[in-house]
């Protein structure tokens, strides 16, 4: 998928205008951010768990060689392959090569973030083999030839409506011939559907939300059981993870486990939590015969061992977005690439570059809501204070904003001067807004009046009266 | 191919955290992490475990029966069908085959199948904690039976639930066991929100769970 | 004007330097004039040094740090010798007293300034509750009111009940919580100019909230909100006064609201 960040504005402009739109992530903000404000108020050791999160993810980090080498080392004890990929198109020929080995034609695949980060389906499909996704989610996006536009609830922007119509047209091929009422009926078909591509699957490809060093398991975390299929019944499984994703032992992954299920869907936890460890033993009587995992750099160790490095302690909850009144603005399209909201304005342009995305970081208030909800504790909008500030230096910053800043810091450190300026043009404002104490328009504030009137200046300056009431004294 | 990859990879973070060799207190602190792994803060747990599991499973969605024998399980699973038209058919994990089932019933003992109407399988633990059972990958248990059927029967002995999640794994190490391929740790039955945001059970897995909680 | 320093106060009383911020000074000045009732009041004597412009945040959010060095340094230069400094605004102070010390933590110079101001600033609530230990003040104000925790209050200074036992002392005021109290108003310095639409969309959002709440008044304690919720209010033709927290406190709200003109 083309990474399309800077196009934010333009995006958010037709994201505001759709009522549909705005109507389905109305669900995200009452629901979601509701449901985990009970399940943490529920759980006074959440703050505690944050904290043991975080850390878990720091000492993991600070040792990230070491522990991926003792998970590789277990993975192969176990008879898996272990294949490290420095960028996506790494990622995408080990992947097509494993499955041109094992002749493939169909592959399946469970919901996997990185997946999308490095474009696999495409890459695949180029190849000739026929894709489709299994999480509910994933499939109608995929249906529909769009992007998840969140990172744990794919279709958040969509209404039931839209997947009736969707399915309507492009399920006649399966024998669907009536339009679905409900919910209940679209899941139907695609449980239908999907059974039968699990069976037919020759493999399938997950990502996975830890990996385990102490057991070389990856762990996947899904209620739709949708995962466990794919990985269960293919002939070959395909573990695509970020080499962020490494945990020292089970107990570490059951800290962020906790962590995860609540911070994502304000639940103690999901339907199915799975370790997969290895390919099927000799005497087991299901599960692939071939186990890969695909470890992915692609940008990651760029981030390791310095200013932005806490980004890799992201266990892709969503919470950043479900609580960003940005995102709950515009959705996920428009931060046009696979990581929308908080943490995706971070990431976007630290794994595509700033000028793939150099509006993101400033798409946003700094209100910190994305912090404070953050399971791991990510300071979000340092990260985007620093993303501005690398911009600012690397002269990403356009020439309007630039001149402004720098004229009004120049202003800024010249108190005398900034007094006589502000002193003669405050009082003139305040004697013009007077009447109605405010303004409809304002030249050079377009940004501000289009929608808002300017309040008026209530008189002198501050400053001015201070320094005649102290003359006065 | 894949081996450039290996080294450029581990190289790039290798410098990235500064090139430096763990010292031997930090190699010392890594092997003791890894051989004793903290537990990390936890919910508590109100009252005996087994009926806060019990209280939790009811909470996910599991329905939940006691019985006071392993040999009460084939009237259980016949209770269920109770109803159900033509002759039951049934796939039960090769670890529970030897029960007595029915003779003229249709009894599956192998791996999941397309369509499957219930299976019934072996769990290793429930978590109090969660209410969720966990069951692994053996011969004796495929994991298809666990995610293919439409209605999943768990057996469980009481003296197998535990609080947490970190007692099992405690329990794997001391047992030294060989890893199983799957390790399943289940807490309801399969759903999805993606369509509108409404919840619908099932999507791709069993539409109910029903917890043979047997007591030994 | 530094010449004025310390010429009232007596030994016990702490010496206040007050934080005016660039917008109470253009915009609101008597939210200045509060702030110096309201502590003198509770026993400081108040200065203003002349040498303070702004806190540099707009330069810092915008990726400038350089230039917001230069202020920050200004600044402490400015606010050197006073017991504490205070302002009436969680966003200004949090820049002093969060940022200062993060941007000047490898200036041998500087890093020890820095941090020895960070230690003596503070919001004006927060100062006149948690440090003086003031009880509320005894005024009176007639309204249904409705408070909007800003942001950068709430979340870096913590800044969230100490509001809300000073205006609970006030006659005549009944406060009421609105929905979404801690959601961002929209304003975010100069997010609010570069994505209007975004920022407009944010603070109709809040002012569902406030007109769903029933309050006449809306209250809060930083300027930059204030303004951006007055701005949109006034727009829609609202009839909710808006005002600063320590204009009420201070017993100076008699005189019109944000955005409102003598004519209201
Ligand atoms: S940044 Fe934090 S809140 Fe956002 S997805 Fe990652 S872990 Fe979750």
């Amino acid at each position: 998928m083309a990474i399309a960040g800077e196009s934010f504005k333009s995006r958010a402009s037709s994201a505001l205008s759709d009522a549909s739109l705005q109507t389905s992530i109305a669900g995200l903000k009452s629901g979601f951010v509701a449901a985990r404000a009970r399940a943490v108020a529920a759980l006074p050791e959440f703050e505690a768990m944050r904290d043991a999160g975080a850390a878990i993810k720091d000492h993991t980090l600070a040792h990230l060689d070491v522990y991926l080498e003792r998970y590789e080392r277990e993975v192969v004890r176990q008879g898996g392959k272990v294949h490290w990929a420095r960028d996506a198109e790494e990622a995408r020929r080990i992947i097509r090569e494993i499955c041109a080995a094992a002749g493939a034609r169909t592959v399946v695949k469970g919901k996997s973030m990185v997946s999308e980060e490095i474009d696999l389906n495409a890459a695949l499909e180029a190849d000739g083999l026929e894709v489709v996704e299994s999480d509910a989610g994933e499939y109608i996006v995929q249906l529909a030839g769009e992007a998840p536009s969140h990172i744990v609830m794919p279709t958040i922007h969509k209404t039931t409506d839209d997947v009736a119509d969707l399915f309507e047209d492009r399920h006649r091929a399966y024998g669907f011939m009536d339009r679905a009422k409900s919910a209940a009926e679209l899941i139907g078909q695609v449980r239908t559907i999907l059974r039968e591509k699990y069976f037919a699957a020759d493999v399938g490809i997950t990502g996975a939300n830890f990996l385990v060093a102490e057991t070389g398991s990856n762990i996947i975390v899904t209620n739709e059981g949708n995962g466990d299929l794919t990985s269960t019944l293919a002939r070959v499984h395909i573990v695509t993870a970020g080499i962020e994703k490494v945990v020292p032992t089970l107990n570490d992954a059951s800290v962020l486990l906790r962590l995860l299920a609540r911070s994502a869907l304000g639940m103690e936890v999901t339907s199915y939590m799975t370790l997969s460890t290895g390919p099927r033993r000799a005497d087991d009587l299901d599960g692939p015969e071939e186990y890969h995992v695909v470890l992915i750099d692609n940008g990651r160790t760029e981030m390791l061992g310095g200013a932005f490095q806490s980004m890799l302690r992201c266990i892709r909850c969503g919470a950043c977005m479900n609580h960003c009144p940005v995102y709950l603005s515009v959705g996920g399209h428009s931060y046009g690439w696979v990581y929308p909201g908080p943490m995706g304005a971070v990431l976007t342009p630290m794994i595509a570059g700033h000028e793939k995305a150099k509006e993101l970081p400033h798409a946003c208030t700094l209100n910190g809501r994305c912090q404070q909800v953050c399971p791991v504790k990510i300071p979000l909008p340092d990260l985007l204070r620093r993303l501005r500030h690398q911009q600012w230096e690397q002269g990403f910053i356009d020439a309007t904003t630039r001149w402004g800043i720098s004229a009004w810091a120049w202003l800024a450190q010249r108190p005398k001067l900034y007094r006589a300026a502000t002193g003669l043009a405050i009082p003139v404002l305040a004697w013009l807004g007077r009447s109605s104490g405010r303004f409809r328009s304002l030249p050079l504030a377009s940004g501000w009046t289009a929608g808002r009137d300017m309040p008026a200046p209530q008189g002198e300056t501050f400053h001015a009266q201070w320094a005649r009431r102290a003359r006065q004294k | 191919m894949s081996a450039s990859g290996r080294e450029a990879v581990l190289a790039r973070i290798k410098a990235a955290l500064g090139n430096r060799l763990l010292t031997e207190a930090e190699a010392a602190s890594i092997e003791k992490r890894m051989k004793s792994p903290p537990v990390g803060p936890r919910p508590g747990i109100s009252g005996e475990a087994i009926e806060q599991f019990i209280a939790k499973a009811k909470g996910n969605l599991f329905t939940v029966e006691r019985v006071v024998s392993l040999q009460l399980l084939v009237p259980a699973v016949k209770r269920l069908l109770e109803g159900v038209d033509g002759i039951p058919d049934i796939s039960v994990a090769p670890a529970l085959s030897h029960l007595g089932w029915p003779t003229d019933w249709d009894i599956n003992v192998g791996p999941g199948r397309r369509i499957e109407p219930i299976s019934v399988t072996p769990a290793l633990a429930g978590i109090a904690e969660t209410g969720s059972v966990i069951l692994l990958s053996s011969s004796a248990s495929p994991t298809s039976l666990n995610f293919l059927p439409d209605v999943h029967v768990v057996v469980l002995r009481a003296s197998d639930i535990v609080g947490f999640a970190e007692d099992v794994w405690a329990r794997l190490r001391s047992e030294n066991v060989d890893w199983p391929r799957t390790v399943n740790i289940i807490s309801g039955p399969s759903r999805t929100a993606d369509v509108g945001g409404i919840v619908v059970r099932p999507a791709h897995g069993p539409k109910a769970v029903h917890i043979v909680l047997v007591d030994d | 004007m530094t010449g004025d320093r310390a010429s009232q106060t007596n030994s016990t009383q702490p010496r206040v330097g007050l934080f005016v911020t660039c917008l109470v000074d253009l915009f609101r000045p008597g939210i200045g004039f509060a702030c110096v009732k309201l502590l003198e009041d509770a026993g400081c004597a108040v200065e203003v040094p002349a040498a303070q412009v702004c806190c540099g945040q707009p330069a810092f959010n915008s990726g400038d740090t350089d230039a917001t060095r230069r202020i920050a340094r200004q600044t402490i230069e400015a606010f050197a010798g006073y017991d504490y400094v205070v302002g009436p605004s969680g966003s200004c102070m949090a820049t002093i007293s969060k940022d200062y010390p993060e941007i000047l933590k490898d200036d041998s110079e500087w890093s020890e300034r820095a941090r020895a101001l960070a230690g003596r600033s503070y919001e004006l609530m927060a100062f006149l509750t948690d440090v003086l230990e003031v009880s509320p003040p005894e005024t009176s104000f007639e309204g249904r009111a409705t408070y909007h925790d800003s942001c950068s209050g709430l979340r870096s200074l913590g800044i969230k009940q100490q509001p809300r036992t000073l205006l609970s002392g006030v006659k005549g005021l009944t406060l009421t919580e609105m929905q979404d109290a801690e959601v961002c108003c929209g304003f975010g310095g100069t997010f609010c100019v570069k994505y209007p639409e975004i920022s407009v969309k944010m603070v109709s959002d809040k002012i569902g909230n406030i007109d769903a709440s029933g309050a006449d008044t809306l209250l809060g304690g930083d300027l930059g909100c204030l303004l951006n919720i007055a701005g949109r209010l006034k727009r829609l033709g609202k009839d909710v006064r808006v005002l600063h927290t320590a204009e009420v406190l201070a017993g100076m709200a008699d005189r019109p609201g944000i955005g409102d003109g003598d004519r209201d």
